[in-house]
């Protein structure tokens, strides 16, 4: 599959952040702490992108790499429940799936994925391991 | 070496209510506990505490003061974290009816629905305090005297 539209690695603040694609599946990598005054002036603008980068490629599977955030207000946490629930509120369903690759030694990871699953488990996976 | 808290320990800061504080003072707090305590986990959860308690004070801060302090009670074995600032007295209203609505009911349960109301709307998203409450397992309690907040976290310690 080709990447007629590619989303653009940035960084902001502490954070950095890189979108890859390979073979169908949207690969976005974080790092760093998520702790500016307002992360969705960025962020909710970042997971419009990726979705409609998913929806309009036919992307199944969306992966979010967060093993290396070391922290997230939740201002941060809320930019990624907002994506998750436009998945969820699709037309139609969701049109495709996210998984959340987390390092269970990180408290506010070990926290916030199990809840974020519950939120939209039709939606959300959660991966702990390497 | 170790360095064990004694029963009167406590750290205060006070500054004015500067964003680029706050990281600053996450971390910081969790170094001091990860030195005393030797429990990383609690550590970032007393450290998580201070950092959003501090994004409200700046946000909603109507004086140019915002103090932190932190007692540390062996006999008691807890950590009191307390975060306070001036605010002006319509708010505090405002401030009380959140404080209620963020400390009732099962903290799971209060704030996986507090994220389904956030995410309906695009302002602020008072997940803060429940967030406390949820993930870093605190006791809230709330103060209010002569236009001042407090907002204490307080955290039970098996060996403080």
């Amino acid at each position: 599959m080709t990447n007629e539209r590619p989303l653009s690695p940035f960084s902001v603040d502490e954070v950095q952040v890189v979108p890859t694609r390979d073979e169908g599946v949207l690969r976005v990598a974080l790092s760093g702490c998520v702790e500016m005054r307002n992360p969705g002036e960025v962020f909710n603008a970042f997971w419009a992108d990726v979705d409609a980068e998913a929806v309009s490629q036919g992307i199944r599977r969306v992966e979010v790499d967060l093993r290396s955030v070391g922290f997230m207000n939740s201002s941060g946490i809320m930019t990624l429940v907002r994506w998750v629930m436009r998945v969820v509120e699709q037309d139609g369903g969701a049109l495709y799936k996210v998984l959340f690759r987390y390092d269970p030694g990180v408290t506010w990871q070990s926290t916030n994925m199990p809840v974020l699953a519950r939120l939209a488990p039709e939606v959300v996976t959660l991966s702990d391991s390497g | 070496m170790s360095v064990e808290p004694q029963p009167s320990d406590y750290v205060e800061l006070q500054f004015g209510p500067r964003w680029t504080y706050i990281s600053c003072v996450r971390k910081f707090v969790a170094g001091f506990f990860m030195i005393g305590l030797a429990d990383k986990e609690r550590a970032e959860q007393i450290s998580l505490a201070a950092s959003e308690l501090l994004e409200n004070a700046v946000k909603y801060a109507s004086e140019e003061e915002t103090s932190l302090k932190i007692s540390i009670s062996k006999s008691a074995g807890e950590v009191d974290l307390c975060v306070s600032n001036a605010v002006e007295p319509h708010q505090l209203n405002v401030f009380r009816r959140e404080f209620a609505l963020a400390t009732a009911g099962d903290p799971e349960t209060t704030y996986l629905m507090r994220m389904r109301d956030a995410a309906k709307t695009e302002g602020t998203t008072r997940l803060g305090l429940v967030r406390i409450r949820y993930e870093a397992g605190a006791n809230l309690r709330l103060e209010t005297t002569n236009g001042r907040v407090s907002v204490h976290a307080i955290f039970a310690m098996e060996a403080v």
